[in-house]
Formats: C-alpha cells, structure tokens, sequence
C-alpha cells in the first residue's frame, strides 16, 4: 500500500496552514475557489490568532506518473504550550516537512519542533517558503537549516502560488518511508487526537501500528484498561468518511461511544481487548495542566449556564480541566487548569465569544510542590489553599528550560529580560552570524505573564521562544493575602518570592485602588504575609453624589439615570460591605 | 376632588446653554414658531381639559425653553383658554421662569395683571466669565436691572444659582450667594453644575477642555452654600431649594409629594392615575394636535411595587422627611435597606418619619439607586 503519514511543521506564520490548502488543492480535495480560508483552521479564533490549536488530519490521494498515494496530513498545534500535543501527532508519522519562512529563517518552534521529529526518528524535508517574497533572505536561511539539520537539499517554495509544491510533493513520496506493513500482530493503534460528536460520543484520531480494527471489534485503553465496542471507523477527507477497517499504517479515526472525554488520552494505545497483554506504545503521558486560575460567572445566576458552556468546551478540549470551586469572596465557580498561559486565554475567549458567558477570571498561578514537616508532599495549584506555614518545610516551583532566539543585537535587551524574570543563563549558541539562540533555566511562575509581549517589543518582533518545564526547584516563597476593609479576598491571594512581595502587593493595591469606585465608607486595602501587613492603601470615601435638579419632567429620566447606577452595582461582587467591580480583578492579571 | 397642578412647556430659547438637556429649539424673536405653537397649546388644553371634571388647579408653572421670550399676548390667550375650564384666579402660584436678558418693564407688569404671581430668575452665577463659558445670554448687569424690574411688581421672586462651575471655586460661590442674597429674594436654589451627554458642556469635558470640581471641593461648596443660606434665614426643604418662611414653592412640592399633574406642550409630562404621560416634541405635537388627537408619545406605567419605591426617593428629597404611613405594598427587602442606611447614619427616623440626614444629602443618589 502507497502510503505516506506525514506533518509540517513550522512556528507561527510560516505559511503551514497555506501550504495544506495547497496540497489539498492538489490533490482535488479543495477547489481553488474556498482557499480564502485556509481549509484545516476550524475555528475563527484559531484564524484570527493565526494559529492552530486543533491538529485535523487529512487524507489525500495523490497521483505521481500513474501511481497513486495516499497521503495522511496530520496537521499540529502551533503553539508553545501544546508541545506535548504536537510531539503526539509527530510520533503518528513517517516523516515531516519543515518548513521556515524565507522572510523570517527558523524559530524557536522550528527549533524545539525539529528536535521532537528527531526523537521520533522521522525523515525530515526541509522546505523554505514564501521565496517569492520581495525581503526574502533565501541563502541567509538557507545556511540556517543547513546549520540545524545537516540536509542541504532544501526545497525552495511559495505556497501561496503554488510554486515548488509539485515537486515538494514528489519528495514527500520519494523521501519519506511508507509505513511498516504488520497487520499480522495484535492491534496496537496510537490517539494522537480526539473531538466529540454528540450521537457517537469521543471520536478518537489514530495511527494503526500493529494489527486492524473494524467495526464491531471490542478494544481497550492501555491507560485505563476500559473496554469499548467500536461502532465506526473511517478516514478524515474535509468531513470524515465511513470504511470497513482500518489497518496498519493507516490514519483515521474510531467511534466507540465514549462519553466521557477524559476516558481518552492523547498519546494513549489502543489494544484488542482480547489481547490485554499487548504493550503500550512509547511516550504517553497524561497532559499535565500547568497554569491555574479560577473562572465565576459574572453574577451568581450564571453558575449553572458556566458549567453548561464548561461543559461542552472540555468536550472539544480535554486539556483542560475545571472543578467546582465555592471561593468565600466571589462565590460559586470553577478551578480552572491549562497547559499554559496562551490556552488560558483561548478558554477564556471562547467562553465569552462562543458561548457567550460573562466571567471573572483571577489571577493566574503555576502549581507548587509543598513538602510538610512530615515530608508528605502535596500539589497546590490555588494559593488560597496553602496549608499553614508552620507546616511547611519548603515550597518548590516547576522551573522551564526556555530557548529564545533573537537577531543578535538584542542580545542585551533579552539577558536583561530574562534576569528580571529571575532566569539562570544556560547556554549561547549562534544560528548564523546574526541570529543567536539563548538558553535560560527560569521558574515558569515568571514567564505566565507578559513574557511573549515584552521578548516581542524588546526585540522589535523578532524574538521567539520556547520551553519545557523539565525539573522542581525550592523557592524562597510566601504567600501573599489581599484584604478588603479587613476581609480577605481569597480570589487574590497569590503566592511569589518573599523579595517581591512588597513590590507585587503594592502595585495590586494601586490597581485595586484605582478600579474600585468610591464608596459610602472609606475603603482600606491591604497586603499580608502570615499574619503581618506589609502594604496598605485606602480609597476616600464618597463625599457628594446626588441629583440637582428633579421636578416634574425629570422623573422618568432621572430615575431610569438611577436605575442605570443600581444595574452596575449588580454587576459588582460584594466583598463584605465594599462593592469591587470585574474589572478590579482583571486589572490585576496584567501585573508580573 | 381631585388636586393638580398644571406645568406648560415653553420649548424655545434664543440660545441654548452649554450644560442643559431639556428639549428646546432655539430661535430669534418673534418666530413664526409661535403662533403655530400657541395654537397648538389652545387646542391641546382644549382636549384634555374638556375630559377633566371635578378638579381643582393648585398651580401653575411656565418652564423652559425659555418662557419669558414670548409676548405676553400669547399669555393673555392660554390664560383666558384656562378660565373657560377653571377659574385662574383662584390659582395660588403660578410661576414663569425667566432669563434676566428677557426680561423687560411692560412685558411683566402685564403678566402680573394676568395672574402671574412668582418669578424664577435664571441668574446662575455673577462672574461674566462664567456666564458666557456656559453660554449663557445674559451678563451680571442685566441680573440687576431685571431684578429690579420684577421687584416692582413680584414679592415672590427665585434665584436660581450653580455652583461647580469649572474655573470657580469656594471664594465665587460665597460671593454669588451674598450677591444673591443682596437681592432678597424669597426663595433661592442652588444646583450643582451637572454634565450630560449630548450636551455642548460634557464634550468640553471629555476633550478636557474644562475641569470637573471633585466630590470633595462639590461637598464642601454645598455645605457652604446651605450654611450661609441657614443663616440669612432660609430654610432648606429641599435637596436644592432654600425658602424664606411661607414661600416654598407650591408647584415643585407637589411634584415631590407625589400629586397629579399636567403637562402641556412638547416633551411635556403629566402625572395622572398612577401613570406617567410625555408629550411627543415640536412637530409631532402639531401634528398630532392637526389631527385633533392628544400629542402623547408614550405611557409610563410602573408595577406598584416600582410605583411605590419612585414615589417614595422622590418624597424622601424633601427634607422634612416621607411619612412613612403613606407609602404601603414595599417588600421587606426595602425596609431592610431603609434600616441599614438608618444604622449608618444616612437616613433619620422619628416617630412616623425618615427623612435624610445630612450626610444622607450628600450621598442622596446612591441611597435612592439602592432604595429603588
């Protein structure tokens, strides 16, 4: 069988998306008339943020001089943090196209990405797109990869014209293996993926290793051991296809009725349940959640219609997770974990633009390791639950490798960045005379907020970064409580290094100060380590509201004016007798 | 019997102010607006008051616009109109409002004669500078002429004055009440310079052209004003308005308590069996009026639960306090909030009575949001 499992991978913008819709072009499966849209990016979000956070294969039949193939794109996540996602979907192919934008030459994700297709031992093709741009760079970039991979044959191409895309094509198929034919040995299929349907349950995304699977057939989670009877399977062309069976070496997906997403892991094997013995494919690792915050619904009413859109989101996104959670000061809602800081915004986004909820999302947090005095270790993943000090040995925090890549005039800028962010220099190695990658050990607690946005405006756009959180490590660490006219406000309690405590809390309390309106009494906000106040700020009471002028005219107009004020007061969270508006803690995200 | 008082809406001014929102149209003198408008006003008391029996007029109150641009012909016509249904002369108050700059010797001598028995001068402050900032017509030399105008024929005479006026400060509005008070007047209200949208006055200040006072500068020119005011022997009854003894103002008190009212002339409106009714404007008052129908726009009906709340922040404006007898069918959620704002200091009761406190008057617009 002619068949070729394969992915691109690219970092953001380097025209991945645009060369599927070519290949699909080119394999009939897309007439040029729809390539406005790029055909795999599903979502709108996804579009506007130019990126991929759902992988969806496809399966393309390919004629080269009369023998026909069949291609399984497997497309990736884009993204820093799905890296896990990404080396899942890697690990179902053969081989992968890399592809570097001419104008731009390789990325942090081209980097890390190459690495993972390494570890896969896939065959890599290096591809340099967007040559038939006016600022493309091809040598400089072509020197790079050269640099990277060792492989000079690089395929030039434009994937918005076309150019160089049949004969990239025909390398895919010369270059790259197809895949191991035994269909002999038990089954033994990977999920790189999976999406819900609302009648046939989780639809699991696969590679078939070992062995077939067929309808009818009753299969088993290596993870979990649970048993399933499958109803369907099929192959993915734009929609998915109904087929007898799927065998080895084939891309394509099953129904088992599955209801509960969490039943499916990505990077989990599928087995014969007849053959429970069989062993489980490398690499699988439950999805670890690594940035926390707690969502509420805007006024307590929304509750039910949040678990609802909650609900149905993690059918669409197992990654992350959410638990009911009744906070003292902003009432019922939900802990909320995610993979990282930008899967955060996306959850948030989506809840409030496709689901149209209205949140109060707090402060995010990275989970800490808390070893007690009697060495028991626990998991905090919300502040407000740190257990009391005296029982505390020590805290330690995730710590990311981070590789930064930046043209090496901003060198300075970046190690001044990363400083700050209290990172440990690593390593410095240079991708071409003027490109270099850095290499920083950093608590991940630092790069949660605004590490994107300020490597982007100090490197003028041009840096780009990646990481793995790969080890724990003690920090000097306290946690910090807000109090609102002496009531703590659990939501804002935080945890950081006890030498920014001083600074964090006071520059939260001038955020509060700020977005809080004057109320009827004065306001006292203050900051608290263990029982001591270290910070303090007050907001002056209200000294005059009231309405001039009111006769006879006026009081339709005047009391709608009044209404208006009690309907914002609504949409306050009362904190004892103090009204705080959504934004005050939404203020308070954007502090480092 | 049934008590109303009768409210007319004069919609033109030869310029309108930078800080107001009430519906008016500015025009020149003589406009050939008014004989159309008046015309209009003769048929519309003509249809509503031919469906009115069994009512008894309080009072009388010409607002604006600006009424005292218009000759009092016109005036001589509305009021001989109303005495085909009631007898004016039996009426206790009626009020024209007027702006210094129109007000002129045979023009009020005559209104005098035709009943007009209180005046509310339009001064809003005595410095020049402001007076134009505001855009306002007149200047500080015409206050006086005009005051001494009206003193000939008007012993009830208001002032009306604003304070906050950006580029004031304490030192202005001390002296503007003294001037003020040089006036005798019988009545004065002061009013906190207020910016709504749509208003020439709130763009200035959202291109920061002018500042606003602060709640701590506006707190302290009020407790200013009222002092001053307390002791030259004026009563303060009201959120806004200050009285010598027997002159408070009839008309406005009815509003305040609640009572019936009608509303004529554009954008006008009326208070009758618990609803409220406005008047459509200009043109869709002549034509609905062409068509011999009653130029309501709209109907206003609240829930009694509502009705009850409005009428009662309303009452609580007036600072000898709501009966609290008067006002039955509010929830317990009410009482509640009424008992909380008593704790704090904010609200006052005594025997049958809660009325505002001190405190309660500066804050007045959060309590009555809450109560409502």
């Amino acid at each position: 069988m002619n068949i070729r499992n394969f992915s691109i991978i690219a970092h953001i913008d380097h025209g991945k998306s645009t060369l599927c819709d070519r290949f699909l072009e080119k394999c009939k499966l897309i007439t040029p008339l729809l390539k406005e849209g790029q055909a795999l990016d599903q979502m709108s979000l996804e579009r506007e943020r130019g990126i991929t956070i759902k992988s969806h294969p496809v399966r393309l039949i390919y004629n080269n001089n009369g023998t026909q193939y069949i291609l399984n794109l497997i497309d990736t996540p884009g993204h820093v943090d799905f890296s896990y996602e990404v080396s899942r979907s890697l690990s179902a192919c053969e081989g992968v196209v890399l592809l570097v934008d001419a104008t731009q030459g390789v990325e942090a994700q081209t980097l890390s990405h190459y690495y993972l297709a390494k570890e896969n031992n896939l065959k890599v093709i290096p591809a340099i797109n967007k040559i038939d741009m006016p600022n493309a760079k091809i040598e400089v970039v072509k020197e790079e990869i050269i640099k990277l991979t060792g492989i000079e044959n690089i395929s030039l191409i434009s994937a918005k014209t076309g150019y160089g895309v049949d004969e990239l094509l025909e390398r895919i198929v010369k270059e790259i293996p197809p895949p191991e034919n035994n269909i002999e040995k038990p089954l033994k299929a990977l999920i790189f993926d999976s999406h819900y349907d609302s009648y046939k349950g989780v639809i699991a995304h696969i590679r078939i290793f070992d062995g077939k699977v067929e309808k009818g057939m009753k299969i088993m989670l290596h993870s979990n051991k649970k048993t399933f009877e499958v109803i369907e399977v099929g192959i993915f062309e734009l929609d998915l296809k109904e087929k007898k069976d799927l065998i080895s070496g084939e891309v394509g997906y099953i129904a088992a009725l599955i209801r509960d997403p969490k039943d499916i892991n990505v990077g989990d094997t599928i087995i014969n349940s007849k053959n429970p013995e069989t062993d489980a494919l490398k690499g699988f690792k439950i999805l670890k959640q690594v940035v926390f915050a707690s969502i509420f619904p805007n006024v307590p009413e929304g509750f039910e219609s949040l678990r609802k859109s909650l609900d149905k989101l993690y059918l669409n996104d197992p990654s992350f997770y959410y638990e009911p959670e009744d906070s003292f000061s902003l009432g019922p809602g939900f802990r909320c974990g995610f993979l990282g800081s930008l899967h955060l915004d996306i959850v948030q986004e989506r809840l409030e633009r496709e689901y149209n909820e209205d949140i109060v999302i707090t402060y995010p947090s990275t989970k800490y390791k808390v070893i007690l005095n009697n060495d028991e270790e626990i998991e905090i993943t919300n502040p407000s639950k740190l257990p009391e000090p005296s029982k505390i040995k020590e805290i330690q925090e995730p710590i990311a490798n981070v590789k930064i890549i930046t043209p090496s005039e901003f060198i300075g800028n970046v190690m001044k960045l990363l400083e700050t962010r209290r990172g440990k220099f690593i390593n410095m190695q240079y991708l071409d005379p003027q490109r270099v990658v850095l290499e920083y050990d950093v608590p991940f607690s630092k790069i949660i907020y605004k590490f994107f946005d300020d490597l982007k405006s100090i490197t003028h756009g041009f840096g780009t970064y990646d990481y793995s959180i790969d080890r724990w490590e003690k920090g000097d660490l306290v946690k910090v409580d807000i109090l609102v006219n002496g009531k703590q406000v659990d939501a804002l309690s935080f945890i950081t290094y006890s030498d920014e405590a001083y600074r964090k809390s006071k520059e939260i309390l001038l955020k509060l100060r700020k977005s809080i309106p004057k109320q009827l009494y004065e306001v006292v906000l203050q900051s608290k380590i263990y029982g001591k106040i270290i910070a303090r700020e007050t907001i002056a009471p209200l000294r005059k509201d009231v309405l001039q002028k009111c006769y006879g005219g006026d009081v339709t107009r005047k009391r709608k004016l009044l209404e208006k004020q009690k309907e914002g007061k609504k949409r306050m969270k009362m904190i004892g007798n103090v009204e705080i508006p959504q934004e005050a803690f939404l203020s308070i995200i954007e502090i480092e | 019997m049934r008590n109303i008082s009768i409210y007319i809406h004069i919609p033109f001014c030869l310029k309108r102010c930078k800080y107001c929102d009430f519906y008016s149209i500015e025009v020149k003198k003589n406009e050939e607006y008014f004989e159309s408008f008046i015309n209009g006003l003769e048929k519309e008391i003509n249809l509503r008051l031919n469906k009115m029996n069994n009512f008894k007029v309080k009072s009388i109150y010409f607002g604006g616009g600006t009424p005292s641009i218009i000759h009092e012909s016109f005036y001589e016509r509305i009021f001989n109109k109303f005495n085909n249904y009631f007898d004016v002369s039996n009426v206790k108050e009626i009020t024209i409002e007027a702006n210094p700059e129109t007000v002129e010797t045979s023009k009020f001598s005559n209104l005098k004669k035709l009943g007009v028995n209180r005046v509310s001068l339009g001064v809003q402050t005595f410095e020049d500078t402001s007076l134009s900032n505001l855009g306002r017509i007149h200047n500080t030399k015409k206050i006086y002429e005009s005051v001494d105008i009206l003193k000939k024929f008007y012993e009830n005479i208001n002032i009306d004055l604003i304070f906050g006026i950006p580029n004031e400060n304490s030192e202005n509005i001390e002296k503007n009440i003294f001037k003020a008070l040089n006036l005798k007047p019988k009545h004065i209200s002061i009013y906190n310079l207020e910016y709504h949208k749509d208003t020439k006055l709130f763009e200035d200040l959202n291109i920061r052209k002018i500042y606003k006072w602060n709640d701590i500068k506006e707190k302290k020119g009020y407790i200013l004003l009222r002092n001053i005011l307390i002791q030259n022997g004026f009563n303060h009854y009201e959120i806004s308005n200050f009285s010598v003894d027997g002159f408070q103002s009839i008309h406005n008190i009815n509003y305040w308590l609640g009572g019936e009212y009608l509303g004529f002339g554009p954008s006008a409106y009326s208070f009758l069996d618990n609803s409220w009714y406005k008047n459509g404007n200009l043109f869709f008052y002549l034509n609905s009026l062409k068509k011999n129908e009653v130029p309501f726009l709209k109907r206003e009906v609240l829930s009694l639960n509502k009705l009850n709340k409005t009428l009662f922040i309303l009452n609580l404006r007036l600072l000898s306090g709501v009966n609290l007898k008067k006002y039955k069918n509010l929830d317990h959620f009410f009482y509640e909030k009424l008992n909380n704002f008593i704790k704090e200091g904010l609200l006052i009761k005594s025997d049958n009575k809660i009325k505002l406190s001190l405190n309660g008057i500066l804050v007045g617009n959060r309590i009555f949001s809450d109560l409502l």
